[in-house]
């Protein structure tokens, strides 16, 4: 009997290892992947955003530039 | 003599030649230091002064300072490395001493080996003084033979480095701001592999062999690693 | 603005890449295998130890553009080198942070300065360093060959935190028991795997490295479209200032 019972009590209190416990920290992880990863590629994006419009800007002012006095 | 000597110098022929070149170098690094003693100054004022700091810090925990002191030396030998490379390369630029050698046909290779070496001489110097400092503050044997030959092997690696990098960064515009930043990441693996080898002995009983081997073999692994890309590379920083 | 064809290239393996990616988290979630002690969190690894391979992969890329600039003098080599270190950086940061969010299950500790930790830490320190070196010089001929001088000095850490890795035991002399040294490498960890399915670990893995590798070309490539567009930037306004 008192076997029986430490047998349950040491079977109650040991948690079966479920395979999902950790299960945030995969989230987490690739969430954070992700962020790192986007944050780059939209820097990347804008920087070639602005220097796009840059180009159209100064290609319009040297075409205007060019029209007035043809160098 | 053409114009491009400086470019397309022919390195002086034969092995002696080239060892006379080294140690040309080496004179010539030697006098110039002894004779205005900057470096060396620079050096040992800031190492004693950041012992002695280190040690009114950590006087109240004798126990914690003593198990930190090898991790001390390296940070005391990286920083005073940097200050001395620092002031050898600015004080060369500035007496344009670097363009005489470089006008002369020496092989750039030959250049920066002999600098390597009386670099390495300078801070070798400048452990020789540190070491009875840590072990008289610290009381830990810094003696031993083998903490010693550690000890030189750590340097040669990072002065390998150094005075490329250094090379690099008294031509630009924040040379005093950019050589610890360059400098100090390119040597921490070598610094973490001596400082590892180091501790070890720092204990009561003589570590085996088997328990050092791994960080010596890193730090031979870097010294080689470093000094074949100096070798190789450097003249392409000093090319004008 | 003309589709030039590196604009197709770009397009092209960009779509590759995504389409890897999404086959790679398919292959991770429903293919791999579940991990006995650890769960599923384990599949972080994938991301983890891809990123990690392909990050030393355009650090070398980084080294040989640098050696081909130094002997060709061709800038295009140059821009190889940075756009492969400024990838690399992003690569390297991916795996400290992926590895910072696996340590807190596996050693409940966001980070620990063992020898895997602090090598990775210099290695991101070293490179992000390239770009303060790339700053500093004013003369573009200058910053290039010095760039790449540094790129070549700085693959030697690559390979030192290999080494480290392999081959120093963490410092601290006692850390945690098999779990952390079983997450060097799959070999190492494969008696924690029900035996008999590592194979589809070491085929997802493969695949992760695949993947990632496209990602980092067609991420390669949209860079050089930027900085040919900073070069055209410069060259117009070179003509804009000769005509005042």
């Amino acid at each position: 009997m008192l076997t029986l019972s430490i047998f349950l009590s040491v079977l109650a209190q040991t948690p079966i290892d479920d395979p999902n416990r950790f299960n945030q920290y995969l989230l987490l992880a690739y969430a954070v992947m992700w962020l790192v990863a986007m944050a780059y590629l939209f820097n990347v994006a804008n920087k070639q955003r602005n220097l796009r419009q840059e180009i159209r800007l100064m290609r319009r002012l040297l075409e205007e530039d060019e029209a007035r006095r043809p160098e | 003599m053409t114009d491009n000597a400086s470019q397309h110098a022919t390195p002086a022929t034969g092995s002696t030649a080239y060892l006379q070149a080294i140690w040309a170098i080496v004179w010539k690094d030697l006098t110039m230091e002894l004779r205005t003693r900057q470096s060396l100054t620079i050096m040992a004022v800031f190492s004693v002064a950041a012992v002695l700091v280190f040690n009114f810090a950590l006087e109240l925990e004798l126990d914690a300072a003593r198990n930190v002191s090898t991790g001390l030396l390296w940070i005391v030998i990286l920083l005073a490395g940097t200050l001395g490379l620092n002031r050898t390369a600015a004080v060369e630029l500035e007496n344009r001493s670097i363009d005489a050698v470089l006008a002369a046909p020496v092989a750039r290779s030959a250049i920066y080996l002999g600098k390597v070496l009386s670099a390495s001489l300078f801070v070798l110097a400048l452990e020789a003084l540190l070491l009875p400092l840590f072990i008289i503050f610290f009381n830990k044997p810094y003696w031993l033979p083998q903490v010693m030959l550690i000890i030189i092997l750590g340097t040669i690696g990072y002065i390998a480095a150094g005075v490329l990098v250094s090379s690099m960064s008294v031509q630009t515009r924040s040379r005093d701001v950019l050589l610890p930043v360059l400098l100090l990441p390119l040597s921490l693996p070598s610094a973490l592999a001596a400082a590892t080898a180091v501790a070890a002995f720092m204990r009561p009983e003589l570590p085996a062999w088997s328990e050092v081997q791994a960080p010596i073999a890193l730090l031979v692994a870097f010294d080689v690693l470093m000094l074949t890309a100096g070798f190789l590379v450097y003249h392409y920083v000093v090319e004008e | 603005m003309a589709t030039t064809r590196l604009d197709r290239w770009t397009r092209v393996l960009s779509w590759a890449a995504a389409l890897s990616l999404v086959g790679l988290l398919l292959m991770i979630f429903f293919f791999s295998p579940t991990e006995r002690t650890m769960g599923n969190v384990y599949r972080i690894l994938y991301f983890h130890v891809g990123v990690a391979w392909v990050g030393a992969l355009t650090l070398f890329v980084a080294l040989v553009a640098g050696i081909f600039y130094l002997r060709r003098r061709d800038p295009r080599w140059d821009t190889i080198s940075l756009a492969s270190i400024e990838i690399g950086l992003v690569f390297v940061t991916m795996t400290i942070v992926s590895g910072s969010v696996w340590a807190r299950p596996a050693w409940n500790t966001w980070w620990i300065w063992d020898v895997r930790l602090t090598s990775i830490t210099v290695l991101w320190l070293v490179y992000a360093a390239y770009f303060m070196l790339r700053g500093a010089v004013e003369d573009d001929e200058k910053r290039r060959r010095f760039a790449a001088v540094y790129a070549i000095f700085a693959f030697v850490t690559v390979l030192m935190t290999y080494l480290s890795i392999r081959f120093l035991r963490s410092i601290h002399p006692v850390v945690v028991g098999g779990v952390a040294e079983s997450a060097t490498g799959l070999t190492e960890g494969e008696s924690e795997f029900a035996s008999g399915v590592a194979w589809k670990m070491g085929v997802t893995m493969a695949v992760s490295t695949v993947s990632f590798t496209l990602v980092y070309v067609s991420w390669l490539l949209n860079r050089i479209r930027l900085q040919q567009m900073i070069e055209e930037v410069a060259q117009l306004k070179n003509r804009l200032l000769a005509r005042l």
